[in-house]
This record gives structure tokens, sequence and C-alpha cells, in this order.
């Protein structure tokens, strides 16, 4: 999708986000997972990483070699959107105590990640 | 997980789901409606004995599962534990017809899953009749499959 395209499904879904509380830890996290990654893909086709036509589902699913080079360009906005990630098994897929924890730092989170993309 | 936990977050994912207009906030609607159909399938594929009810975590990576420890949690290779989505990682077994019918029709709600949410796909009240149905001929096949293996779902 194209940057636009991107940034209009990212703001329906941060839309979404703004009527759950982080006491619904699940839906947050997913939320930011999912907003964060349209803006992830902005920052990438803005960077030249990735062209329109394709686009990355997961950070960890990229290249080696497309994640070192990525971790040195916009180091903050891999860190961002990896630390989401991370927090999906613990407190998405499991129950392990903390989730309401996560689910704040996934909003900071999103921040990180919306302004590395606007910046570029 | 185990199967009380799945069946606890199916209720929060639905408690979710219900706070969403359909249309509106579909992206947040059909996700909360995945993961809730997803933690009650792997409940009854417990239930059933096809997969193991452990404290392991899926992660994004089909048969790498995180573990709890004393500092947190850690990965593990593990297999037969809680699904991904329907088929990641596939079941090379014969399901019971009521998980059978349960797969086929989280089947269907999972061709919207990237086209829609990660993709630009308009987003139709068609498409939201055609998920929800879907999800509650998927919700009734597991139920059931949890009431055949005595889970009171």
């Amino acid at each position: 999708m194209t940057p636009e395209q991107h940034q209009r499904k990212a703001e329906r879904i941060e839309r979404s986000l703004a009527k759950c509380s982080v006491d619904q830890p699940e839906i947050v996290i997913e939320g930011v997972m999912l907003a964060g990654t349209h803006w992830f893909n902005i920052a990438l086709h803005r960077m030249g990483f990735s062209s329109p036509e394709k686009d990355v589902m997961h950070a960890q699913y990229l290249p080696g070699n497309e994640r070192l080079k990525l971790s040195l360009l916009q180091p903050a906005l891999l860190q961002a959107l990896d630390e989401v990630e991370s927090f999906r098994p613990a407190y998405v897929r499991g129950n392990l105590p903390g989730a309401r924890r996560a689910a704040t730092r996934s909003l900071e989170l999103l921040n990180v990640i919306k302004a590395a993309a606007r910046r570029l | 997980m185990q199967i009380e936990a799945h069946l606890e977050k199916f209720e929060r994912f639905e408690a979710c789901r219900r706070q969403f207009d359909a249309v509106e906030d579909f992206e947040l609607w059909y996700w909360s409606l995945l993961s809730a159909g997803t933690a009650l399938i792997n409940g009854a594929l417990h239930a059933h004995g096809i997969t193991r009810a452990e404290d392991a975590f899926a992660t994004q990576v089909p048969d790498v599962y995180a573990v709890p420890d004393a500092t947190g949690w850690h990965h593990e290779i593990r297999f037969l534990n809680d699904l991904i989505h329907v088929g990641l990682p596939a079941l090379e077994v014969e399901l019971p017809p009521a998980l059978r019918t349960a797969f086929h029709e989280m089947e269907i709600i999972e061709r919207y899953r990237d086209p829609w949410v990660r993709g630009d796909q308009p987003i139709t009240a068609e498409v939201v009749t055609t998920v929800a149905s879907a999800f509650d001929r998927c919700m009734a096949a597991t139920r059931q499959a949890l009431s055949e293996a005595g889970v009171a779902p």
C-alpha cells in the first residue's frame, strides 16, 4: 500500500484504540501492533526499503541484512515495534502478570513509531 | 495455555468486540473476533487431547513458545501446543467433526485478515455479515466440541 493508504488505515485503528482502556491490555497491545505496523511500512516505503507493492507484516520477518541496516538507520523505530511484538506472547496469547503495564508502554511506543515515520 | 485460561481469553476478547462498531472499527472488531475464536479453538483442541495444555504461549514463529520462568519468560521449541492461527502450525491428525467444522469456518474468517486489516480492501456491511456469520457457526461448532470433551464452554 502507499504511505497515504497506510496512514489512513493506521489512523482508523487509532480511533478504535481510543475506545479502549489499558484494562483491556490484549486489544490495546494488538491495536498498537496493527497501527504501528502501518506506520512502520510508511517508514520503510519512504526510506526506499520496500515498495508499496511489498508490505511487511512483522519486523521480525525482515531478512537479517535488512534488519541490521534498519537498526542502524532507524534504531528507535525498529526497537519500538520489536518491543510491542515482544509483549504479544506473554500478555495477548499468554496470561503473565504485568499486561496492564505492557499496554501502557505499547501506547507510548506507538508514539515513538509514529514520530519516526513522520520525520521521514 | 491451560483450557480455563483460553476460555477466559475468549470472554475478554468478546467483551472488547462488543464495544466496537463492526464497520467503523472493523480492524479491531475483526481482530477481537479472530483472537476470541482462536482462543476457544485452542481450548477445544486441548480438551480433546489433540494439542497440549501447558504454560507455554505462542509466539509469531510456529513451534517457538514463550515459557514462563523466574525472571519472566524464555523461548523454547515445543510441538503441539497452542496454535497461532488455525493451520499454523498445521495439525497432521484427523479432527473430530465439530472441530473440522470450526476450522472450516475459521478459515473463512482468516481470509479477511491480511487483505482487510493489514491491507486496504473496502470494508462493507457485506464483509461484516460474512465474517460474523462464519464466526457464529465456528463458535457453535467449537462449543459443541468442548461439550463433547466434557468442558462447559
